[in-house]
């Protein structure tokens, strides 16, 4: 039974420079506003005791697209952090995955973002939808997403650690390749940055990592919106799909 | 005629609706070995549950697997269960995985066990077969065929697994092409 025992995503509340993950392990759960990370833009009034309920709104362009400029992470409705999230390629040092040394990856993860935890597939340029994009995203998901390396190496006992600064080269919001792409194994973050769409544009590590060692997974987001998002209230998940044996 | 594991599990107990599915093998010394026998694990501290990669990959059981079993909850449209098996007739070709989502960052934070797969290798291209219990599904996918160098998705919702760790799993191909 070599699953692992804690498998979370982690937040970044200090700055790339001086990084504090301490207790920032997303917990299970997410009803009424707790455990989430909710997307704003700069100026927009939030603060960490902002409910989900008044959470500000984000007025869309007239034309073109935005990114949104603030992540913040919520343990209850009312208690957040800002993250080090930007809405740019400037840091790195936002999220990564968490995994124990109970469990025995049998297959490279891979992760991605969904409307729901039904995982349906994506129908590309349909709304409202984050995942699915618009004519604003040439129909790539609004989500943007890079990754550090492996993780952990197949052997060795190895964890890739990027260093603070930028990750990649600036995407734009059509940014996005069909199918998986993979993190160099050097390490390195991925040069292009990858829209999250489902199953069909995705991230996936290049190795299996290394057995029963625990490791983190480092990547970031940017999320755009646009002029042709339709306006409503949006949830969606980020999935990491992972094998054990 | 009952059958119990090394543990002293009976083999072949069906698994009530909602729990999960197990994995039981035969050896060719005529023991059976499933997933809720327990070792004991001075790493681990105590005893814990047999676990594929640990007890049977790395300890070269993998020659001794005669047959691999999988046996799977009542559901709604099985409500009898489901079993199924792999005869092995070539040593180094059988395995069983699970594939696992977690959701998490924007809402629904939650983990959950998507799949448990038995199969074994048909050929040296790394051609293969397997049972794959669906928890999202309810229900047996019979004899789905893959291969372990480019493992396939069998609906949507499930990502392409890729190429297999074959050493984790304790596949060794090198026996089906007679350079072991």
């Amino acid at each position: 039974m070599s699953d692992f025992t804690t498998f979370t995503v982690q937040y970044n509340t200090g700055t790339d420079a001086s990084p504090n993950w301490t207790g920032t392990a997303i917990a299970p759960g997410g009803s009424s506003g707790a455990n989430e990370i909710r997307f704003a833009p700069t100026g927009g009034g939030q603060t960490g005791s902002t409910s989900s309920a008044s959470w500000p709104l984000a007025t869309k362009p007239g034309s073109g697209t935005s990114v949104f400029q603030e992540a913040w992470a919520f343990t209850t409705d009312t208690s957040g952090s800002k993250t080090n999230y930007t809405g740019d390629n400037t840091v790195g040092l936002v999220f990564r995955f968490s995994w124990d040394n109970l469990g025995t990856f049998a297959s490279a993860p891979q992760f991605s973002c969904f409307d729901s935890s039904a995982h349906n597939t994506p129908s590309p340029g349909t709304q409202p939808s984050i995942v699915n994009g618009s004519a604003d995203t040439s129909n790539t998901s609004y989500m943007k997403a890079n990754a550090y390396g492996r993780g952990a190496a197949a052997s060795g006992s190895v964890q890739d650690t990027p260093s603070a600064g930028s990750a990649g080269s600036a995407p734009t919001a059509t940014t996005g390749t069909a199918g998986a792409v993979s993190p160099p194994t050097t390490p390195a973050w991925l040069t292009t940055w990858q829209s999250l769409q489902g199953w069909m544009q995705y991230i996936q590590d290049a190795v299996t990592p290394q057995a029963t060692f625990a490791a983190y997974w480092y990547f970031t987001l940017i999320l755009f919106y646009g002029a042709n998002i339709s306006a409503s209230t949006y949830t969606f998940v980020l999935t990491m799909q992972y094998t054990y044996s | 005629m009952l059958i119990f594991s090394q543990s002293g599990f009976p083999i072949g107990t069906i698994p009530r609706a909602g729990e999960p599915c197990y994995w039981a093998l035969k050896r060719s010394d005529g023991v059976w070995l499933c997933e809720y026998d327990t070792v004991s694990d001075v790493l681990f501290g105590g005893k814990r549950q047999l676990d594929w990669t640990l007890d049977i990959a790395s300890t070269r059981d993998w020659r001794r697997i005669k047959e691999l079993w999988l046996f799977c909850p009542a559901t709604p449209t099985s409500p009898a269960g489901n079993t199924a098996c792999l005869p092995i007739t070539t040593p180094g070709t059988a395995f069983q995985l699970k594939v696992a989502t977690m959701d998490s960052v924007i809402s629904e934070s939650m983990r959950a066990v998507q799949a448990h797969i038995i199969g074994r290798v048909m050929d040296e291209s790394g051609a293969c077969e397997c049972f794959i219990f669906d928890y999202a599904l309810q229900g047996m996918l019979a004899k789905w065929t893959s291969n372990i160098y480019r493992f396939g998705s069998w609906r949507d919702g499930i990502a392409p697994l890729g190429a297999l760790a074959l050493p984790v799993l304790g596949i060794n191909l090198p026996v089906i092409t007679g350079g072991r």
